[in-house]
């Protein structure tokens, strides 16, 4: 199934199934997590897709904030948000876009995206219970 | 101007109120059939005091704390007089009036057990010289409980219900059947799930005995660890009947009412003696989480982890939940409840920029959102059927995938195609500028 839309004055044509099931699939990992999709939607409709990224920086942030409006209510409605909780993370996570952006001109992106791979690696093998990690 | 807003309107807002309402539809039905099926609460019930030896001089037992307000970390000097002869063999401390919902899945008969009067504090100290007496049908078997004790701690997969029967602790298990009112029962199955609900609503758990097994195991679903429920201590009998112990609080210790009950055997036990829980500002209590910490930390943490976030390109959350569960033990279901809302704002601030200049395409968008929206309506649910350790692993495989999805993106060739497509996204983002200020000196 495919779906033509228009962007700009360019027309593209995407795969629908294949964006609808990864798009799903994100979405309950991401959800079930608590982590926001961005990182790996992009990706989705960009390298899977063949969407050029342009096209891709608005309307994959339209779908995430679907998933992350729809599962916020649920987890709400469930009664497992600490509304506490919440708005000391939010305080945090609202400075941090002021401070962050700030930052970042002074910092070599590709050396931070390094650093990053190897802490995640490094809390992934913890959370997995991998031995020897200290 | 006017017809962006409309468009808004009709492409977001209103999409969105229909799933919300369609969702919340779903669930007051939900709710009216479990108030139809379930049994009426009877709050006599849960008002029984313990039945102390009708009376008798000779078989009660005296208890004492040296303060009334403590605050948490501080520790509790337990006294009192038991008859002579006799021996304190556990102490048990229940938090009353701070109160937490636990909810778990039994794998078994895959029945989801949920009840919102889980004390947040619960813990029963066993004297460790103490020999317990399993019946075995009917020749009667004696163990030291620090054998039974060691046993289970080291096994990862400890049952709370069988632990207590070979340590006899169950004769201190007293105060949870007593705050509990009812536990609700679902039958789960994959056809109910499917369509997002938690199973078939049964009749909740109303007999004592029954609410009693099943408010251990939703204890142990939320402390996980054995040791933090249960403690050997060396409490202390003289021969004149005297005993006396020390018990340290945990620093996140909840605020509010405790009661603590020191038990010698099944007949012969205190009356429940009250004690508060003072927590005083920077410390604050989080009823959900059922944790009370400086918020400091949090804060801190939350700044620090979201601004690595910004600067990497993938939001906080991916780090921040993993530590929050680490560091703080809160229980995974809701870290990610309340960590999940606080990126509404930013994702709602840049859909707004993006918009404004043209750079959304909400056909795509919307597509794959209403795909997203479904992941976003299964996810919290699937969260509750999770284990601890589940979340972990499933965490780590995910933080695995943005590992090499980060290393991938420091790759000569990747880099060499992103300045490429950044300088298109850049063309594209002054065209667009342009193009709305152009509209604009049209219109006026």
């Amino acid at each position: 199934m495919k779906m033509k839309f228009e962007f700009w004055g360019e027309t593209f044509e995407a795969n629908m199934i294949i964006g609808a099931l990864g798009g799903f699939i994100i979405a309950v990992a991401s959800s079930l997590g608590g982590f926001g999709g961005g990182p790996f939607v992009v990706p989705l409709m960009t390298v899977i897709m063949g969407l050029p990224i342009y096209v891709v920086v608005g309307s994959s942030l339209l779908a995430i904030f679907f998933n992350t409006l729809m599962a916020s209510s649920r987890y709400y409605f469930f009664g497992q948000t600490d509304v506490l909780l919440f708005i000391i993370m939010a305080i945090g996570a609202v400075a941090a876009g002021f401070i962050g952006p700030r930052i970042a001109k002074r910092l070599s992106p590709i050396w931070v995206k390094r650093i990053a791979a190897i802490g995640c690696t490094y809390l992934a093998l913890k959370l997995l219970n991998v031995p020897f990690i200290p | 101007m006017i017809s962006k807003m409309w468009k808004w309107f009709f492409w977001v807002v209103l999409p969105l109120f229909l799933v919300i309402g369609a969702y919340s539809w779903v669930f007051t039905q939900e709710a009216k059939k479990e108030a139809s099926q379930g049994a009426p609460k009877s709050p006599e019930a849960t008002v029984v005091k313990p039945s102390v030896s009708e009376g008798s001089e000779a078989t009660k037992v005296e208890l004492k704390l040296d303060k009334e307000v403590y605050k948490g970390g501080e520790t509790i000097k337990i006294s009192g007089k038991v008859p002579t002869g006799m021996k304190v063999n556990f102490i048990e401390i229940t938090s009353v009036d701070s109160k937490v919902q636990v909810s778990r899945l039994d794998r078994k008969d895959f029945k989801f057990y949920l009840s919102k009067e889980i004390p947040a504090f619960y813990h029963i100290v066993i004297n460790e010289d103490y020999v317990a007496k399993i019946d075995k049908n009917g020749t009667i078997e004696e163990k030291p409980v620090k054998e039974v004790y060691n046993k289970w701690k080291a096994n990862k997969k400890w049952k709370i219900g069988e632990f207590m029967k070979e340590t006899n602790a169950d004769v201190a298990f007293i105060t949870p059947p007593k705050l509990i009112s009812e536990i609700k029962v679902w039958k789960t199955s994959i056809s109910k799930a499917i369509i997002g609900s938690r199973g078939e609503p049964l009749p909740s758990l109303t007999d004592k005995k029954e609410i009693k097994k099943e408010a251990a195991r939703l204890i142990q679903t939320r402390m996980k660890d054995l040791p933090k429920i249960f403690s050997l201590g060396k409490i202390k009998t003289n021969e004149d009947g005297t005993f006396e112990y020390s018990f340290k609080l945990p620093d996140n210790a909840p605020p509010r009412s405790y009661t603590v009950i020191a038990v010698v055997n099944k007949e012969v036990k205190s009356e429940p003696i009250k004690l508060t829980v003072d927590v005083s500002f920077p410390k604050i209590y989080f009823p959900v989480a059922g944790t009370s910490t400086n918020f400091l930390g949090p804060l801190i943490l939350s700044l620090a982890i979201c601004t690595f976030g910004v600067l990497m390109g993938a939001g906080g959350g991916f780090i921040l939940n993993p530590l929050l569960i680490m560091i703080y033990h809160l229980p995974h279901g809701v870290v990610a409840g309340s960590v999940m809302p606080t990126v509404l704002f930013s994702q709602a601030t840049g859909i707004y920029n993006y918009s404004k200049i043209g750079f959304i395409n909400w056909k795509l968008g919307i597509t794959i959102g209403i795909f997203m929206a479904l992941g976003g309506f299964f996810g919290p649910l699937l969260n509750q059927f999770v284990t601890l350790d589940e979340y972990k692993f499933v965490f780590g495989i995910v933080l695995l995938g943005l590992a090499a999805l980060m290393f991938w993106q420091t790759t000569p060739g990747y880099i060499e195609k992103s300045k490429k497509e950044k300088a298109i996204l850049e063309e594209f983002k002054k065209r667009a500028a342009a193009a709305k200020k152009a509209k604009e000196e049209q219109k006026s």
